[in-house]
């Protein structure tokens, strides 16, 4: 029997006492805040030096140009033998151009990690400042950074300090928040000092010897088949600083591993997160970018498509196929975004949301956003019919000639619904669908066809 | 134009008001955050983060009762809090490690309304927050979250509704029976 909202209601409410267990905030919050206001302060200001300083050393770099480690004048070259067969980053002296400088590495070593919050891991509260070890210390690329670890019992804890170049430790600053790791795992910090400048900082830090890859992203073939995309980093004593292309959003992810290992993620320094992509504008062969808000374009382009490709949102070649409210019995307005891949395949997003007004202005809430599976390179994506199936309905895109879109099961049509100029919206069957679409035109005759598209991931 | 100190145009007095604020309702404001992420790892540090927001714009608050702006500052933030973590699971990232289970049969249950409402648009959670687990009227949930009473109205329809779709029929009766 399904719950009645009386009893829906109860259990909201019970939800008070989940929150009434939480342990009040520290007594020093009002001085973290402040502390923190300005940190975010000088960050934006630092963070307007490094693009100036970054802009003239950044010249003409393109996707993977790996910084090698070691040799005179390297920034980062290991200064202590390797601890070989180190199974556990914890016990490997400190590498790093910066590792030599015992005070300063004591200094790091004592920096305060911040207070974790009442709800964070209970163990971080265990792990023991005296206990702290600098595994990596050195300027790399216009910023200072240095990975830090800690032991709570048996459990490892990691934080990455970012600072720029020539920082005193005082002046560094969490790059994130302490995380438990897997000690034995390489660790990573992603920073983008210049966003504008086309180079971003990747600094892994593995065992001695091992063999470290990273991956900003998937490939898609021509035939339309995706597969994650490893790249080998060149390394010193289990230490690569790399350049690699910037995140194509906040959103992006860069994962790392030694090679045949588990894939660990990168920590994404809080100062790339904070720089806002800039919008590529679809092209629109049905005149709706008008009535298309901004910040769903840049979800489907840039926090959807570019992130998971690891590829500029302008090399997209995004195109605006459908918006609208959808279908059926459904509140929600939804956008349908093609792009064409380097490759020539192609794949479409599907982006269902709700608007709101609130104090700070509009904004909307995404409620789902399936990618599909690419299709092979060949026909556009205007001349292809694509069907992508929602929570509750189906939206399709075919030629523009098209009128109706038919939903057909075993070949028999089980339902129907108009498009506008070759798109539109309808109920679908239900939200696993997988039919056929089949699209004509105001004759009544078949212009398209293609299955469902079956969703990406 | 930043002082020694940082405190870019915060006066004293406003130093002092904030203060308090933060001593008088950040208690409510952490049970909040606690409620709108679910994720309890993030909830102070949403706390903080509207907080810095507000403490920057501190001159040009209400003086009076700061706190419906502060609270509508934390509302917006924990949407994007949201809004990351939905595109997070698109790309497959490893999820984070779930807390250890609860011993007691109410307790787990709370755990699987928290976890049903994390299934929920952030907008449609936030009025579902405040309606019923904050107490507000559904005036006070339209001037908090800045819109329509027929908004706050639908989204509450919609979100029991998926609520009861997600939790299924299931013995829920169990815990209100206990209590």
């Amino acid at each position: 029997m399904s719950l009645s909202d009386l009893d829906l209601e109860a259990l909201l409410r019970d939800q008070r006492l989940r929150a009434a267990d939480v342990a009040p905030p520290p007594v020093d919050l009002a001085q973290q805040v402040r502390g923190r206001y300005r940190r975010q302060t000088r960050q934006r200001i630092a963070l307007a030096a490094a693009a100036l300083a970054v802009a003239a050393v950044f010249v003409a770099v393109s996707t993977v140009g790996s910084a090698l480690l070691g040799g005179t004048g390297d920034p980062a070259a290991p200064p202590a033998p390797s601890a070989a067969g180190a199974t556990a980053l914890y016990g490997v002296p400190t590498r790093g151009s910066l590792a030599d400088d015992a005070a300063w590495v004591d200094a790091v070593a004592a920096l305060d990690w911040g207070s974790p919050g009442p709800d964070a891991d209970p163990r971080l509260q265990k792990v023991a400042p005296a206990g702290h070890r600098v595994v990596f210390a050195g300027d790399v690329h216009g910023a200072r950074t240095a990975l830090v670890l800690g032991m709570a019992g048996r459990t490892t804890f990691a934080v990455w300090f970012l600072g720029p170049e020539g920082a005193t430790p005082d002046e560094l600053v969490p790059a994130g928040a302490p995380r438990m790791i897997h000690d034995g795992q390489p660790q990573a910090l992603w920073d983008a000092p210049a966003y504008a400048s086309g180079g971003s900082t990747l600094v892994v830090v593995g065992l001695p010897g091992e063999r470290l890859e990273f991956m900003a992203g998937h490939e898609a073939s021509a035939q339309g088949e995706v597969h994650e995309a490893w790249r080998g980093l060149s390394a010193a004593d289990g230490v690569a600083v790399a350049i690699v292309d910037p995140p194509t959003s906040g959103q992006s992810i860069m994962l790392v591993r030694a090679e045949g290992e588990a894939p660990v993620p990168a920590v994404l320094s809080g100062r790339s997160q904070a720089v806002p992509a800039t919008l590529v504008e679809p092209s629109d062969p049905r005149g709706l970018r008008p009535h298309t808000p901004d910040g769903v374009l840049q979800f489907a382009i840039g926090d959807l498509a570019a992130a998971y490709f690891a590829v500029d949102s302008e090399r997209l070649k995004p195109e605006l196929l459908w918006q609208g409210r959808l279908g059926g019995a459904s509140p929600d307005s939804g956008v349908l975004v093609g792009v064409t891949l380097p490759s020539g395949a192609t794949t479409v997003m599907l982006v269902e949301y709700q608007p709101f007004t609130d104090p700070n202005g509009y904004g909307l809430t995404v409620s789902f956003a399936p990618m599909a599976t690419p299709a092979p390179a060949g026909p556009g994506l205007l001349d292809r019919v694509w069907a992508v199936v929602g929570q509750q309905t189906i939206t399709v895109s075919g030629p523009l000639s098209g009128a109706t879109a038919e939903l057909l099961d075993g070949g028999r049509v089980i339902g129907r619904f108009p498009l506008a100029a070759g798109a539109g919206s309808g109920n679908a069957p239900s939200a696993t669908w997988r039919g056929d679409v089949r699209v004509r035109d105001a004759a009544g005759r078949v212009v398209g066809e293609a299955p469902v598209s079956d969703p990406l991931g | 134009m930043e002082d020694d100190e940082g405190r870019c145009g915060v006066a004293a007095r406003d130093e002092a008001a904030f203060e308090a604020f933060v001593a008088a309702r950040s208690v409510d404001l952490l049970r909040t955050a606690v409620l709108l992420t679910r994720d309890r790892g993030h909830a102070e540090d949403l706390l903080q983060t509207a907080l810095v927001t507000a403490y920057g714009r501190w001159h040009r608050i209400d003086a009076a009762d700061p706190y419906p702006y502060v609270r509508r500052i934390l509302v917006t933030a924990a949407a994007s809090w949201w809004r990351r973590r939905s595109i997070q699971e698109i790309v497959a990232l490893p999820a984070a490690d779930p807390a250890g289970p609860d011993g007691t049969e109410a307790v787990a249950e709370r755990e699987r309304m928290a976890d049903a409402l994390a299934e929920l648009p952030p907008r449609m959670r936030a009025v579902l927050v405040l309606r019923y687990e904050e107490d507000l009227s559904e005036a006070a949930t339209a001037e908090a979250l800045g819109c329509s009473v027929h908004t706050v109205r639908s989204q509450t329809v919609r979100g029991l509704a998926r609520l009861r779709a997600l939790l299924g029929p299931t013995p829920a009766s169990a815990l209100l029976e206990d209590r």
